[in-house]
C-alpha cells in the first residue's frame, strides 16, 4: 500500500497541471513487448537459427538499407532501450522493442489499434455531441489535430496490405532471415521481422485499455498538461508514469489461441478485447447517473459489466462515496449519491488498481501472441538424406538450405509440399549446418513459417 | 501548461509554440517544488561504499519529445552526452529549442561507469520501482558496485539504448545472453558475505593518503578495475591519474577468504608475479614484486583470511619503499575496521 501511495503521490504531480488516457509507445508498449520476450520462446528460437546471442544478439540494419525505417527509429528516445546505434546496430530484443513503439508513427496509425467487440467497429472520431460537451480549448485542439473519421479495427490492421508492419510482412521477413545467403543480411532480415512482430504485439496490447474496446474514443480526449494540444488518455499516461518502460510487469501466464484473430477477440469470448471490454467500464462508459428513489437502475453502456444487485446506497450517500469492485476486488468505479442523483467514475487510484491487474493479463496475450508468430518448427533428420518433416502444416513450400563455415548458406532445394514430410535432399557433402524453412498455412487454415536447424556432424 | 519561453544555457531562445509537461521530480532535493523537465541539471556522484566522488561517469541524459493530439506520435529526442569532472559532479545545459508543435514529455538521466550498477533518474535498479529521490538541482547519484549475482540481462535493459551507451555496454551482451541460457557467467561468490564485518578495498587506501606520502598535486579518477566485477570476496579500486600515463596510477586489489584459501591465493600470487622479494615486513606475510613501471606489494592477513596487492606506478611511487608504506597504511586500515578473531572489538 504505501508503494501504491507514492505512485499516487507522483501521478498526481505530474497530473496535477492537467490531467491523461491507452498504452504509450516508448513506454509501456516497449516494457509489454520485452516481457513478452522474455517469457517466449523468442531466444531460444533466435539460437537455434544461429543469431548465438539470442535476444542480446547485436543485429544491424543499415541505415543507407532502410532510410524510412532509421528516420523513424530516430523519432524514439535513446532512454527507452529502442535506438541503434549511429551504424544502426542494437540488440535483438530492441529491435522488438523498436517495433512496439512503432506502430503509432504516423499517428494515423494509431486510429487501427480500436476494436469494439460489441459492434466490430475500431476508432470513430467522436461526435459532434460528444465535442459539445468539451471545453473550448480541447475542442479547438481537436479541430487542429485534423483526426481521422474512421479507422481499421485492430484485427483487421494487422494483416491489412497497407499496415507496413503487418502479419505478412513479419513472415516475409522472417523467412529471409532464414535463406539469407550470407549472416549480415540475415541478421537485418531477422531485425525486421522483429520490429514487425513488435508492432503487431503493440496492436493487440492496446485492446488492453478499456476505452478502446467501449468505443470510449472520448476518453482519449483528456488534457495531459503540456498545452492545449497535449491530449490523450490519462488511463493510458498513468500507466507509463506507474510503470514506464521498466516497471511493466510480467505476464500473468501465456495465452494460447489458434487463430490470430482469436488474440483480438473470438466467438468464445477469450480475445482480449472480449475481456477487457465486459471487464471494466471506460471514463465515459459508466452507468448513467440516476434519480435515487425512482425504480429505474442505471443504464448501462455495455450489458457487462454488470452492477450488483444492490449498491451500497447508504455509503455512497457519504461525502466520499464507496468504491464498486469485481469479485477480485478491483476498483471497476468510485460512486456517490449528491443532490439525489446517484453518479460513478473513475479517478485516478482506481485506474492503478485496474491497470496493476491489466498489465500482467497484456503480457500474457503479448507472450501467447509472440510464441503464436513462432509456432512453427521443422525436424530434420540428417543421415545420408536430410528430411524434413513437420507437424500440423498444410500445403506451402519448403526450401532447404546448407551453410559453410564461413556462415554462407546455399539453397539445396525449394519444393510445394502438401505432406507432414515436406522434402528429402542428398545429404551435401560440404558444410556445417543444415536450415529449412517452411511457408504456408498450418491446419487451421492460418499462414505460417515453420523452421528449423541441425548442425551437420562430421 | 504552456511553459512560454525555454531558456538555453547555450543561450537560445526556445520556440514559442514548445510546450513542457510537469516534472515528476523535485527541484532540489530538500524543496517541495517541482522540478523543470527543461533543466538544467546539476549534481555529484558518489561510490555509495565509500561516499568518493566518482570521476569519468558517462553521464547520458534524453529529452523525450512528442506530438499530436489524441492519437499522439513519438517526435524524436534531444541528448547530451558528457561526463563527471574529478569531484564526480555534472552539469546538464537547459534544454535548447523544440521543433514548433512538439512537446517535452519526459526527461531521463543515465549516469554509467563499468564496475558499478547504472543508474537512472526515474527508476532503482534493484526493484525496477520508482525513483523517488531525484532532484533537478544538487542531485545525489550514489553508484553501487557492481557484483557477479547482478544481471547483465537486466542491467541491460536498465541502461537503455544510443551510440554513446551501447559502446559502453558492449561487453555485458555475452554475459546477458548465456544468462538467458541459464547458464551463470562466474560462480557466486556469495558465501561468506554477511559472516563478519564486510569491506571492500576502496576503505583501505584513499587520495589523501596517496597524495600524502607520494606529494602528488594532481586528481584522480576512482572506480573499481575493470578486469573483473567486485564479489563478496574480491574488490578492487583504481586511482586513476587524469591527464597522465598509468605510471602515476595506483591500484589496490583486496581477497577476503577463508584462512587456507587466502593462503593459496597469496601463493598464487608468488608463483604469478614477475621479480618478486619475499619481504614478510607487513602482516603474516609479504612480498615486492616489480615489473617494468609498476611496482607492487602484496600482503597475507592470514588471521583474517585477507590478501592484498597494492601496485603503483613508478611516477607515482618513485621508490619501493612509496609503495610499501602504502601497502602498510592499507594493512593499518584492515586492523581498525576488522578485529583479529577472537578480538571484540
Amino acid at each position: 500500500m504505501k508503494r501504491l501511495s507514492a505512485v499516487v503521490v507522483i501521478a498526481a504531480l505530474a497530473l496535477s497541471a492537467a490531467p491523461a488516457a491507452a498504452w504509450e509507445p516508448e513506454t509501456t508498449h516497449a516494457g509489454l513487448a520485452e516481457q513478452a520476450a522474455l517469457a517466449s520462446r523468442l531466444h531460444k528460437r533466435l539460437v537455434s537459427l544461429g543469431f548465438s546471442g539470442g535476444l542480446f544478439e547485436p543485429m544491424t540494419i543499415p541505415p543507407a538499407d532502410a532510410p524510412t525505417l532509421t528516420a523513424a527509429v530516430k523519432l524514439l528516445s535513446p532512454t527507452h532501450g529502442s535506438v541503434p546505434d549511429a551504424r544502426g546496430r542494437q540488440v535483438a530484443l530492441a529491435w522488438l522493442a523498436a517495433g512496439a513503439a512503432l506502430a503509432d508513427i504516423p499517428s494515423s496509425h494509431g486510429a487501427n489499434h480500436f476494436f469494439d467487440p460489441a459492434t466490430q467497429r475500431g476508432w470513430t472520431a467522436p461526435s459532434r455531441g460528444v465535442l459539445k460537451s468539451l471545453s473550448d480549448a480541447v475542442r479547438e485542439a481537436v479541430g487542429r489535430a485534423s483526426l481521422p473519421d474512421r479507422g481499421m479495427p485492430a484485427p483487421d490492421w494487422v494483416v491489412a496490405k497497407t499496415n507496413p508492419f503487418s502479419l505478412d510482412a513479419f513472415q516475409s521477413q522472417y523467412v529471409k532471415a532464414v535463406i539469407a545467403k550470407t549472416p549480415g543480411e540475415r541478421s537485418r532480415h531477422m531485425a525486421a521481422a522483429l520490429v514487425a512482430a513488435g508492432a503487431i504485439l503493440h496492436t493487440l496490447g492496446d485492446l488492453g485499455a478499456p476505452s478502446r474496446v467501449r468505443s470510449d474514443e472520448a476518453a482519449h480526449l483528456d488534457p495531459l498538461g503540456a498545452g492545449p494540444d497535449d491530449l490523450g488518455s490519462r488511463f493510458e499516461r498513468i500507466a507509463a508514469l506507474a510503470h514506464g518502460r521498466l516497471g511493466v510487469p510480467a505476464p500473468s501466464r501465456t495465452i494460447t489461441r489458434e487463430r490470430l484473430r482469436d488474440f483480438f477477440s473470438s466467438k468464445d469470448g477469450g480475445g482480449l478485447a472480449d475481456v477487457i471490454a465486459r471487464s471494466y467500464f471506460s471514463v465515459n462508459t459508466l452507468p448513467a447517473p440516476s434519480r435515487i428513489g425512482g425504480s429505474d437502475r442505471p443504464a448501462l453502456a455495455r450489458p457487462q459489466p454488470a452492477l450488483p444487485a444492490r449498491l451500497n446506497l447508504m455509503a455512497a450517500s457519504r461525502d466520499d462515496g464507496t468504491t464498486l469492485r469485481d469479485s477480485n476486488g478491483i476498483c471497476l468505479a468510485r460512486y456517490k449519491v449528491e443532490h439525489g442523483v446517484l453518479e460513478f467514475a473513475i479517478d485516478d487510484d482506481c485506474m492503478l488498481e485496474q491497470i496493476a491487474e491489466i498489465l500482467p493479463d497484456v503480457a500474457a496475450y503479448e507472450t501467447g501472441l509472440l510464441d503464436f508468430l513462432l509456432r512453427g518448427e521443422l525436424t530434420i533428420d540428417i543421415g545420408d538424406q536430410v528430411v524434413v518433416s513437420g507437424k500440423g502444416l498444410g500445403p506451402g513450400t519448403v526450401e532447404i538450405l546448407a551453410e559453410d563455415e564461413r556462415g554462407v548458406r546455399t539453397s539445396l532445394a525449394n519444393v510445394s509440399t502438401t505432406s507432414d514430410q515436406l522434402a528429402t535432399v542428398a545429404t551435401p557433402a560440404t558444410g556445417t549446418r543444415i536450415v529449412a524453412v517452411y511457408r504456408g498455412t498450418d491446419t487451421a487454415g492460418e499462414p505460417i513459417v515453420a523452421v528449423g536447424a541441425m548442425p551437420l556432424a562430421r | 501548461m504552456i511553459l512560454a519561453v525555454l531558456v538555453s544555457a547555450l543561450g537560445t531562445t526556445a520556440c514559442v509554440d514548445s510546450a513542457v509537461r510537469t516534472a515528476p521530480f523535485r527541484v532540489r532535493p530538500d524543496a517541495p517544488d517541482p522540478g523543470s523537465l527543461a533543466g538544467p541539471f546539476t549534481g555529484r556522484v558518489v561510490d555509495a561504499t565509500t561516499h568518493a566522488p566518482v570521476a569519468g561517469a558517462l553521464v547520458y541524459a534524453a529529452w523525450t519529445l512528442e506530438r499530436g493530439s489524441a492519437l499522439p506520435e513519438p517526435a524524436g529526442a534531444r541528448e547530451f552526452v558528457g561526463s563527471t569532472d574529478a569531484g564526480g559532479t555534472y552539469r546538464i545545459p537547459a534544454l535548447a529549442s523544440v521543433p514548433r508543435g512538439v512537446r517535452v514529455t519526459e526527461f531521463t538521466l543515465l549516469v554509467y561507469k563499468r564496475g558499478f550498477v547504472a543508474y537512472r533518474s526515474d527508476r532503482r535498479f534493484h526493484d525496477l520501482g520508482l525513483r523517488m529521490d531525484f532532484a533537478q538541482r544538487e542531485n545525489q547519484v550514489l553508484l553501487e558496485r557492481w557484483r557477479s549475482e547482478l544481471s547483465h540481462a537486466r542491467h541491460l535493459r536498465f541502461v537503455g539504448s544510443g551510440t554513446a551507451v551501447a559502446a559502453l555496454t558492449q561487453w555485458e551482451l555475452g554475459d546477458a545472453s548465456a544468462e538467458l541460457d541459464g547458464k551463470r557467467p562466474g560462480e557466486d561468490l556469495r558465501p561468506g558475505r554477511g559472516e563478519g564485518q564486510y569491506i571492500v578495498a576502496a576503505q583501505l587506501i584513499s587520495e589523501a593518503d596517496i597524495k600524502a606520502r607520494t606529494r602528488y598535486d594532481g586528481a584522480f579518477e576512482t572506480g573499481p578495475l575493470s578486469d573483473e566485477p567486485d564479489t563478496a570476496t574480491y574488490s578492487s579500486q583504481h586511482f586513476k591519474a587524469l591527464g597522465r600515463p598509468e605510471t602515476w596510477d595506483v591500484a589496490i586489489r583486496l581477497w577476503r577468504l577463508e584462512p587456507g584459501k587466502a593462503q593459496e591465493r597469496y601463493e598464487e600470487l608468488l608463483t604469478q608475479l614477475p621479480g618478486i622479494a619475499e619481504k614478510d615486513d607487513i602482516a603474516s606475510r609479504s612480498f615486492a614484486a616489480t615489473e617494468g613501471d609498476i611496482r607492487g606489494i602484496g600482503f597475507l592477513d592470514a588471521p583474517r583470511g585477507m590478501v592484498v596487492l597494492l601496485t603503483c606506478g613508478t611516477n607515482q611511487c618513485a621508490s619501493i619503499e612509496d609503495a610499501a608504506a602504502l601497502a602498510g597504511t592499507a594493512y593499518q586500515r584492515i586492523k581498525t575496521l576488522i578485529p583479529a578473531p577472537g578480538v571484540t572489538k
